[in-house]
């Protein structure tokens, strides 16, 4: 299996904000603060410095792949339509159905489908060795959290997680 | 990709944050509008149509010459600046068909009409 279709594989495992509010385990690949509640993390995930934050790393990965690899960045769209589609259909399904069983702002499953698409980019260019976010991000996810804003000057600083 | 300080630029009247209205500010809302079709949602945005995905050089440059226009220059005026755009745009190698490398953050303008 390539690396695109392992990460699929795992993101078909990830039980989505399972151990939101609980404790953060050890090891996940940030500098990490815990935020309280859905509250405080629906504010933050909802605001501009995370949308900036977000899409500064996205700008990163494919102004890194335009520079030294353009043919090959060519291909980012077609690239993006089938992960869509394939996301669609499993791990965007289930976090969709959560949202909406918990009421949870529109824009907070977006910056699932946002963060979870870009994973999916990043490892389709692996091969290029691409500056790596949100594979990093992924973890957090996988360990049942909801990665929703940074504190301090991108990329130093911290992630905060419920 | 060209220098952000060294792009072709152009005068228009108006502040493009503040000055609902003005001709520099419906440019820049054109084209806010034109960007969030590729952005995620965020507090006071719907998730883009296209998310996900970057537009072409040549998807800019119209979105570029229908903001000029929307701002009030003529179809021959907007042509022409857009073509200085274009001309810089393969001094450095970048063709129509080629995907832009990176979208720009939104400006955050104050006051207008909501575009969703």
């Amino acid at each position: 299996m390539d690396t695109t279709g392992k990460l699929y594989t795992r993101l078909d495992a990830v039980f989505w904000f399972s151990q939101c509010g609980l404790a953060l385990p050890a090891g996940l690949p940030f500098d990490c603060e815990p935020v309280p509640d859905w509250s405080e993390a629906t504010v933050l995930s909802g605001g501009k410095y995370w949308d900036w934050v977000t899409m500064e790393a996205r700008n990163v990965l494919t102004t890194y792949l335009d520079r030294f690899f353009r043919d090959e960045y060519q291909k980012w769209n077609g690239i993006a339509e089938e992960a869509k589609e394939l996301l669609a259909g499993g791990p965007w399904a289930k976090v969709e159905a959560y949202a909406k069983e918990h009421e949870l702002e529109h824009f907070i499953s977006s910056c699932v489908r946002w963060d979870t698409l870009n994973a999916v980019m990043e490892a389709a260019y692996e091969r290029f060795n691409p500056p790596i976010f949100f594979l990093k991000l992924l973890e957090v996810y996988e360990s049942g959290h909801f990665p929703c804003g940074w504190e301090g000057k991108f990329p130093k600083g911290r992630l905060l997680v419920l | 990709m060209i220098p952000q300080n060294e792009g072709v630029a152009t005068k228009l009247v108006g502040d493009a944050f503040f000055d609902p209205g003005t001709p520099h500010y419906i440019a820049h809302d054109t084209m806010e509008g034109f960007w969030d079709t590729y952005r995620r949602a965020s507090g006071g945005r719907p998730e883009g149509m296209l998310f996900g995905k970057v537009p072409t050089n040549s998807q800019c440059n119209r979105a570029l010459y229908n903001s000029l226009q929307e701002a009030g220059w003529t179809p021959a005026d907007a042509l022409r600046a857009v073509r200085h755009a274009k001309a810089q745009q393969l001094e450095y190698g970048l063709r129509g068909w080629h995907e832009v490398p990176n979208l720009p953050n939104p400006i955050n303008q104050q006051g207008g009409q909501p575009r969703w």
